[in-house]
């Protein structure tokens, strides 16, 4: 379990270690916008984006995977678990404070052209469906939408390339249904 | 060719099958109506759906920070983070890494023998709930690999990190004495004198959905060959939680650390601090057809104990009320039932001779609570504190 152990000392990137105070440094600047990017795409929040993706490198420099190869790989999965993590967890807090009659503005919806405010609503939407399917089918869906080809997602969920489109079929099933569904209930009130 | 599947067909949409199975796929739609369909279905699926998350491109917003100013940062954050060691404040130093251990290999040993399906959420029940701590003295050269019980505790860790959701329903703060009280119901040792600083650890939950393949390769690693892991447990969710925690610190507790938790840990070299801390019994949740016997034991195997040492431990042991936390035998510690509080509680002792503060940990759990009192001084001065309690 990760309980947040933290002592450095102890930790695989210890600043004695010049080589491997290289190594992160390089996986630092190699993936930090990748990083940012889907946790951006996930919470569309530049500030809350780049929080959690120091969160992420963190985790990275106390304990990074043993194999140097899959570091990319496991910054994927745990930048996108990690995202949707903080997604659920803020989408159950909105509804707590709807719930307790607390004014919260629910559809952001930006001044402006009518394109600007069709795509914030959809942005509302996705993030309401990603918070609500199975993590593993939200997080096949972030990651192929990132950019990710099958062989790197196969990587960052551990499963085999060729369960890819599988996964990623019903996870496109499962979002479509919630999305229509959301878009019901929006259009009925 | 038989009829495509609809995750093949979406591969092929993608061009990430290889050239040959391409060619076939391809080849087969141009002769069935029915995978065509199929084919077009999932197209247009897939088309709607692009649309929906292009609205969070973040190419269409401002880029984050260059990689080099973000590093000054994580500079900054891994500074701060170095601190912050989740419950680190129950236990004084030495402790912590059986702490951190059992409470590792209890997620781990859950993982072992969830039932042949795959348990909705609804068929969870909260399995364990701690009415009793129970100390094992390990030797850590029994550990199969000859690593430290502490090191093996950090393989787990690292192999288990990012599977596990942690939540915390707050931020720990520090407060005076009748704020405390008044946010939840705590006892107070009347015999301590001086006005305690009082920590408040918020409630928090730690939740992790199995991933057999890499439990598997964990336990490769760890050079263990005892359990058999069945393929239905793969996705199960387990979670863990943690009550509210208050700890209490009196005397000349270090002022100058930043961390409740640094306080509890200075006091190994200040001889005047006495900390108390108490937290609600910790809870698990699993699939109700769990085999808790069968996952005791392996837990103790994984430790280093022989299968036949394990049985021997886990006739016993009331699993699904105890937390058995592992000791490293190196320690040298001595360990003895004492009545306090109306229970039954175990103090430790740091070895005779080797320590002339006479330290102790002294931890019981009553009404579902887990106390723990860490301090110097005798057997007796441990028990007239706890038993002051109001």
């Amino acid at each position: 379990m990760a309980i947040s152990s933290t002592d450095t000392a102890q930790g695989a990137y210890p600043l004695a270690d010049r080589d491997a105070e290289q190594a992160f440094e390089a996986a630092f600047d190699e993936n930090w916008s990748w990083v940012c990017g889907i946790l951006y795409r996930i919470l569309w929040d530049w500030d809350d984006a780049q929080d959690l993706a120091l969160e992420v490198f963190y985790r990275l420099y106390e304990r990074p995977p043993r194999d140097p190869e899959r570091v990319k790989s496991w910054l994927y999965r745990v930048a996108s678990n990690m995202g949707l993590n903080a997604l659920r967890a803020r989408q159950r807090r909105r509804r707590y404070e709807q719930d307790a009659g607390t004014q919260v503005l629910q559809h952001t919806t930006a001044p402006g052209p009518a394109d600007q405010a069709e795509r914030s609503e959809a942005r509302e939407h996705v993030r309401e469906v990603l918070a609500h399917m199975r993590p593993r089918a939200a997080q096949v869906l972030v990651l192929r939408h990132s950019g990710l080809s099958y062989a790197e997602i196969a990587a960052a969920m551990n499963v085999a390339a060729s369960s890819v489109g599988t996964l990623l079929a019903r996870a496109e099933k499962a979002f479509e249904r919630h999305y229509r569904a959301l878009e019901g209930n929006h259009d009925t009130l | 060719m038989t009829h495509c599947r609809g995750g093949e067909l979406r591969a092929y949409h993608d061009g990430m099958l290889d050239d040959r199975r391409a060619g076939q796929v391809r080849a087969h739609l141009e002769t069935c109506p029915r995978c065509a369909d199929l084919a077009r279905h999932l197209q247009e699926r897939n088309h709607r759906i692009e649309v929906w998350m292009g609205s969070t491109d973040p190419s269409l917003a401002a880029p984050p920070v260059e990689a080099a100013r973000a590093r000054h940062r994580f500079d900054e954050f891994a500074r701060r983070r170095k601190d912050k060691v989740m419950l680190k404040n129950l236990f004084a130093r030495r402790y912590r890494a059986a702490w951190t251990a059992v409470s590792v290999l209890v997620a781990l040993a859950i993982a072992f023998s969830f039932a042949p399906v795959r348990a909705l959420a609804g068929d969870l029940l909260g399995l364990f709930r701690v009415q009793r701590i129970q100390f094992l003295e390990i030797n850590p050269a029994q550990l199969s690999d000859s690593e430290s019980l502490e090191a093996a505790a950090q393989k787990l860790e690292g192999v288990l990190q990012d599977q596990v959701t942690f939540e915390m329903e707050g931020e720990p703060e520090i407060v005076d004495e009748a704020t405390a009280r008044s946010a939840l119901s705590i006892r107070l040792p009347a015999a301590l004198d001086g006005e305690p600083r009082i920590a408040l650890r918020p409630a928090m939950s730690a939740s992790m959905q199995i991933d057999l393949e890499r439990i598997r390769l964990l336990l490769s690693e760890l050079d263990y060959k005892g359990i058999e892991l069945p393929d239905s447990i793969d996705g199960a969710d387990v979670s863990i939680a943690f009550g509210q925690t208050a700890i209490a610190a009196y005397g000349a507790c270090d002022p100058g650390a930043s961390e409740w938790g640094e306080t509890v840990g200075a006091s190994d070299d200040a001889g005047g601090c006495t900390v108390f801390a108490q937290m609600p019994s910790p809870s698990v949740s699993a699939p109700s057809e769990l085999d808790v016997d069968q996952l005791g034991q392996a837990y103790l195997q994984l430790l280093g104990l022989s299968a036949q040492e394990a049985a021997q431990f886990s006739e016993r042991v009331d699993w699904a009320t105890t937390l058995v936390v592992p000791v490293p035998s190196y320690a040298s510690l001595s360990y003895a039932d004492v009545k306090v509080d109306g229970v039954v509680g175990t103090l430790i002792r740091s070895p005779r001779g080797s320590n002339s503060r006479n330290e102790y940990l002294l931890t019981w759990v009553k009404n579902d609570i887990v106390y723990a009192l860490h301090s110097v001084g005798t057997v007796s001065d441990a028990v007239r504190i706890a038993e002051s309690l109001q």
